[in-house]
């Protein structure tokens, strides 16, 4: 697992001497994260390189988790879907039980930190050891890893009533932020430049990567990766490669997973492939989870990289691509507004024709394809890279341990 | 310069050292905002000075790299995603340093915001945005420190300013201009100024178009000045 130090190359060493810096002002301190797994999904994947990093920095990070049966996260799923915005039932009885879960791992949990940082909805009835003796001066913190713009109004109120207990509240995107009592604290995904899904890859990786699929490098590829999700408009991208390819010669990469273990995921990767057809020049991959090194190759060898979601909370993906030096073309969407400033670090498009337009020009201009790829790194470098998240996160636990309500804070 | 015309500013040293500080952000969402211009217009108004910093000067610090189109999020929302191109240039052109504060800034975002509405192409009516397209008004909590490095001399001052990061360069800058309250100056020139007694060198300083470059380029200009006294 790469070091602090292996991310002064990337990030540049000022940035890591600040961080480091920032994180003396937290020594003594305990800071508690809580989630309700150590393995799988993406909060145990950001937890699993944070608190490594934060204990090198020399921060007191601790992990704990809570317990629950089966059923407590059958229900937990329920509610995780409503957030989303799926129009769900939940029972009075499923909210019952989610409070006796909790109040049983209330009992279990030792709260040691003097900040407890609780992720994302199973855990967030913790708040309620804060009116109990020894806690008080203890500041809470929920971490919202989910878009919960159209949550369900039902869910969204369960979880408001101990929302407005925290002391802030974290949101990946200024999309998910709603009306509360607390404060809000926006803080963006990330990415890790030295995960195999990010790392330099040797040429000879690349080119085996594309032999493996048959893609002929010496063409131009777009290339578009993204699990098969109707959101993600995979059958919108065949549209625009069709429309580029009358003028300009290509192939198409559609790359991702998730076809294999959600049957909507199956019925779309259907889809495409049956509009793909007998076209020699589509590549529909349906990748397995760890494909990480592929999917890096596969961006890394692109001649243009597409994100025609229709909606998207944060694409990491856009993220990634970005930081190769892509020029991306992508939907002007939700948090991709964050990640693309058109016409300088990639392009926005709304339609399929303007997508194939900003793809055709990309495509016979290779030099401002580069300008904009260069910007694209130099953008993610500066926002975008897990050394960012970390410098964000150590800022939130000082703030947290601070009274003071001024917008400017001198650390001496 | 003449090897033998004499150093301007070599020789001198401060009486009281120039400390680098830096800066960084954590920024906080306010749970408002706007996805017309009548509603952007409201929430200015009803934004304080934190949350008019931030979208006007946010975006140099995200894309130091980049010379700015439109340096505020106001004018980049209005021309992206309104689509007004000539009510955002018309922003764009706010000089923010004609201002000695941001409630004076405001108000002149307020007047010609309110004149588009009344008097301009705003009388028809302007489009509404889809609601991943709004504005959100935000604001940040700034972090402020001590770098450690300090000069007392120019040769000093241009060794640490060359390796300094672009936070600190942005506090001394830019965020000075609203800290030391004085029209058209920051950090540098003022001890260049009144330690190193050198203004022409601090007026030079002064005088740099911050918002029409990148920072990058910015700071290499202040450096080359500097490198002209030494």
């Amino acid at each position: 697992m790469a070091s602090i130090n292996d991310y002064k190359s990337i990030a540049g060493e000022e940035i890591i001497e600040e961080i480091q810096k920032l994180a003396s002002f937290l020594k003594g301190k305990i800071i508690q994260n809580i989630n309700s797994t150590s393995v799988g999904g993406g909060v145990a994947e950001i937890l699993a390189r944070m608190i490594p990093l934060l204990k090198e920095t020399g921060v007191d990070a601790r992990w704990d988790l809570i317990k629950g049966d089966g059923k407590f996260f059958e229900i937990t799923k329920k509610i995780h879907n409503a957030l989303h915005g799926m129009n769900i039932d939940i029972p009075e009885q499923d909210f019952k039980y989610f409070t006796e879960v909790t109040e049983r791992n209330l009992k279990e949990i030792n709260f040691n930190g003097d900040v407890v940082f609780i992720h994302d909805p199973q855990p967030i009835g913790l708040i309620q050891v804060k009116k109990r003796p020894g806690h008080k001066d203890k500041k809470f913190i929920w971490r919202c890893h989910i878009d919960i713009s159209n949550a369900n109004a039902r869910a969204f109120n369960f979880l408001k009533k101990f929302i407005d207990n925290y002391d802030y509240s974290v949101f990946s995107s200024p999309l998910f932020s709603k009306k509360l009592t607390i404060p809000q604290v926006l803080i963006s995904p990330s990415i890790d430049p030295l995960s195999d899904k990010n790392k330099e890859l040797s040429p000879e990786t690349i080119s085996g990567v594309l032999e493996k699929f048959k893609i002929d490098p010496s063409r131009n590829i777009v290339t578009q990766i993204s699990r098969f999700d109707r959101l993600k408009d995979p059958l919108g991208v065949i549209d625009v490669y069709r429309l580029v390819k009358k003028y300009v010669d290509c192939q198409l990469v559609l790359a991702g997973g998730g076809a294999t273990d959600d049957p909507e995921g199956m019925e779309v990767y259907k889809e495409v492939v049956e509009k793909a057809g007998d076209d020699k020049d589509i590549f529909v991959l349906n990748l397995p989870p760890e494909s990480n090194i592929e999917i890096n190759a596969l961006q890394r060898a692109s001649t243009v990289i597409l994100q025609k979601s229709i909606k998207e909370g944060f694409g990491l993906t856009v993220s990634e691509s970005l930081w190769k030096s892509k020029p991306v073309v992508a939907s002007g969407v939700g948090g991709i507004f964050l990640q693309i400033t058109h016409g300088r670090s990639g392009l926005l498009s709304k339609t399929i024709e303007g997508t194939a337009l900003y793809v055709k020009q990309l495509l016979q201009n290779a030099s401002y394809a580069a300008e904009l790829g260069k910007n694209a790194r130099e953008h993610v470098r500066h926002n975008f890279l897990i050394t960012r998240h970390l410098r964000d996160y150590i800022l939130l636990f000082i703030k947290a341990g601070l009274e003071t309500r001024e917008n400017t804070i001198f650390l001496e | 310069m003449d090897d033998n015309e004499p150093r301007k500013g070599a020789g001198i040293r401060a009486g009281s050292q120039f400390r680098f500080f830096t800066r960084t952000t954590l920024p906080l969402l306010t749970g408002n905002y706007a996805v017309n211009l009548d509603q952007l217009l409201k929430g200015i108004t009803l934004s304080d000075d934190s949350i008019i910093y931030y979208h006007t000067h946010h975006y140099l610090i995200q894309h130091h790299y980049l010379t700015p189109s439109a340096p505020n999020d106001f004018a980049y929302w209005i021309n992206f995603r309104l689509g007004e191109s000539s009510l955002a240039e018309e922003i764009s052109a706010i000089d923010i340093f004609d201002y000695n504060s941001l409630g004076e800034y405001k108000a002149k975002l307020i007047n010609v915001i309110s004149n588009f509405i009344k008097y301009g192409k705003g009388k028809r009516k302007t489009r509404e945005t889809e609601i991943n397209e709004r504005f959100n008004f935000m604001k940040a909590i700034t972090f402020a420190m001590d770098t450690g490095k300090s000069a007392f001399t120019l040769q000093e001052f241009h060794d640490i300013l060359k390796t300094t990061s672009i936070f600190s360069f942005y506090y001394h800058y830019f965020e000075a201009h609203f800290r030391i309250n004085i029209k058209t100056s920051n950090d540098f020139s003022m001890w260049i100024r009144n330690e190193l007694k050198i203004p022409e060198l601090a007026k030079k300083i002064s005088n740099l178009d911050p918002y029409t470059i990148t920072m990058d380029n910015l700071k290499l200009n202040i450096i080359k000045l500097v490198e002209g006294y030494l």
